[in-house]
């Protein structure tokens, strides 16, 4: 696990809530933390309406926990964990997950095993 | 297959040392002001780098794309700043400004008949730190837009996927001389009838992983900016680098005519030929781009004389130079011919795979303007370059053909070939 002034690094010119989110897990390894981060992550790549392509459909402004989220995006916040948290993540559980949903509920199971403070 | 007349230059986008959109490039050209300035390109730097032609108004110099600044008129989502490396930001963004100056919108280049062509050198920064993650964790971690933002087909995956190409869609590798072919066989692909449009896209980081290891091969000027720059002086030392991007809508005649587009130039004909020399350096005589510029008139249907301005290529390199310099004087003195030469990379700076689509975007807007830019820091002619008419200051004059070269490394050498266009 990184200090927090290396998260802060690492997470330079994320959402403030997102880098509060890794802080929470980082102090306390309670795997719920990890909620804000992995939502707060996929709403900061995805749900960007600035410089929008205009053939693209609206993307919701709230995003329903079952939306689609596409493979590179699950494969770049898993990478991104990865560095941050300390965890390793094999490809194989990667392929079954489809939602935002999906991403959120593994994440905070595979943190579980994490040894608590 | 039938080949249909010269297409013309319908659009124009900058994103450079001399300024981010047309006007601003005009004006520096106009005003013969430099973009370039002094500059360290790392933290402690030993190199005896003192200059660069720094890009304004964007900040990219950290690896991390969420820190990234633009100017507001770019709008670009998180979700595309994602997978572009730095140039490939100054390239969209030049594309952006070359596609609302054609007076299209960004859709407008999703069709059949419309294809992309590029030219960059890859982003060797990204490249560095996406290996470097690679060896640490013994090939177990990687960013997984890895490879979409760093090799050197980056421009075309992500430019092609943003404006929805469906034409042809390629890049070009012939180091400095990149962009120039990529210009060229567009005009092929429209004169032989295969496309009806192409946006031309050059572009190049500016960081030391791009350019500091010309400083290992002594091509750079050891010289503080502004005065770092010097084609054809007696003192230049070296070129100073630059980056940035240069897109240019090509277009052709009846499809422009027929929506109405105003063009800035058309481009009249190319030639190519290498020297058959060196790994770098260009032949001493220029022979290989007298053979290129020889190849081009006739490709154009024109003699010497009917070039009124010559763009030149000229690095502010002690051989580079000189050897432009011959080759030139071989093809016009004979003909009795001294159009003014000049080089812009005194104020641009070189941009090494971007040059020549710079260049050329740079002649088509001298065309459009009717002036002739004049040659920064030219205080004393190396007796070895006398042989051509160097003008040091800008001025108006009937320009109706521009010629501009491109060299690159293994004698690679393109002429283009310009000439103003009446809608």
């Amino acid at each position: 696990m990184l200090t927090p002034d290396q998260i802060r690094t690492k997470l330079k010119g994320y959402p403030e809530p997102v880098v509060e989110a890794c802080l929470e897990f980082e102090r306390t390894r309670d795997p719920s933390a990890l909620n804000d981060f992995v939502l707060g992550v996929l709403d900061f790549y995805t749900n960007d309406q600035s410089g929008r392509d205009p053939s693209e459909p609206l993307p919701s402004e709230s995003p329903a926990d079952n939306l689609e989220v596409d493979s590179v995006t699950v494969a770049e916040v898993v990478f991104l964990l990865e560095g941050l948290i300390g965890i390793e993540i094999d490809d194989e559980n990667l392929r079954n997950l489809r939602t935002r949903e999906d991403l959120r509920r593994f994440v905070t199971e595979t943190a579980r095993s994490i040894p608590a403070r | 297959m039938s080949r249909v007349p010269p297409p013309w230059i319908t659009g124009l986008g900058f994103v450079t040392s001399i300024g981010n959109d047309r006007e601003t490039v005009l004006h520096s050209l106009f005003m013969n002001r430099s973009g370039i300035e002094p500059h360290r390109f790392l933290e402690d730097d030993r190199s005896q780098v003192r200059a660069a032609g720094t890009i304004k108004e964007f900040d990219l110099s950290d690896p991390n794309w969420a820190t990234w600044t633009l100017p507001n008129r770019y709008t670009l989502s998180r979700k595309v700043l994602r997978s572009l490396p730095p140039h490939g930001v100054y390239a969209l963004c030049a594309a952006l400004e070359a596609v609302e100056s054609a007076g299209l919108k960004p859709d407008g280049l999703s069709d059949p008949r419309i294809g992309l062509h590029c030219a960059s050198a890859g982003s060797t920064l990204f490249v560095h730190r996406f290996l470097e993650e690679m060896y640490r964790t013994r090939g177990r971690r990687g960013d997984p837009l890895g490879v979409s933002k760093t090799i050197s087909g980056t421009l075309n995956f992500n430019l092609g996927a943003y404006f929805k190409i469906q034409g042809a869609n390629l890049g070009f590798s012939s180091a400095c001389a990149s962009s120039s072919h990529a210009l060229a066989y567009a005009s092929e692909e429209i004169r032989t009838g295969r496309q009806d449009a192409l946006l031309v896209v050059g572009a190049e980081d500016l960081n030391a992983e791009t350019l500091l290891p010309f400083a290992a091969l002594r091509a750079l000027s050891h010289r503080e900016a502004p005065g770092a720059s010097r084609p054809f002086d007696l003192q230049r030392d070296g070129f100073v680098g630059t980056g940035g991007a240069t897109a240019i809508l090509l277009e052709s005649r009846e499809r422009a005519r027929k929506r109405g587009a105003r063009p800035y130039a058309a481009l009249r004909g190319w030639g190519q030929a290498s020297d058959g020399s060196d790994v770098a350096a260009s032949h001493p005589e220029g022979r290989g781009l007298a053979r290129a510029i020889r190849n081009a008139l006739d490709d154009a249907a024109l003699r010497p004389g009917d070039i009124a301005y010559i763009n030149a290529h000229a690095t502010s390199t002690q051989v580079g130079d000189t050897s432009e310099a011959r080759g030139i004087h071989s093809v016009f003195e004979p003909a009795g011919s001294t159009p003014p030469v000049s080089s812009t990379k005194g104020i641009t700076g070189h941009a090494l795979s971007l040059s020549g689509a710079l260049e050329a975007a740079i002649s088509a807007l001298c065309l459009h303007h009717q002036w002739v830019p004049g040659n920064k820091n030219l205080d004393e002619i190396d007796p070895e370059c006398a042989c051509l008419n160097l003008p040091t200051s800008g001025y108006r004059a009937d320009l109706h053909t521009i010629l501009s070269n491109s060299s690159g490394f293994g004698g690679s050498n393109v002429a283009l070939i310009l000439e103003r266009a009446d809608p």
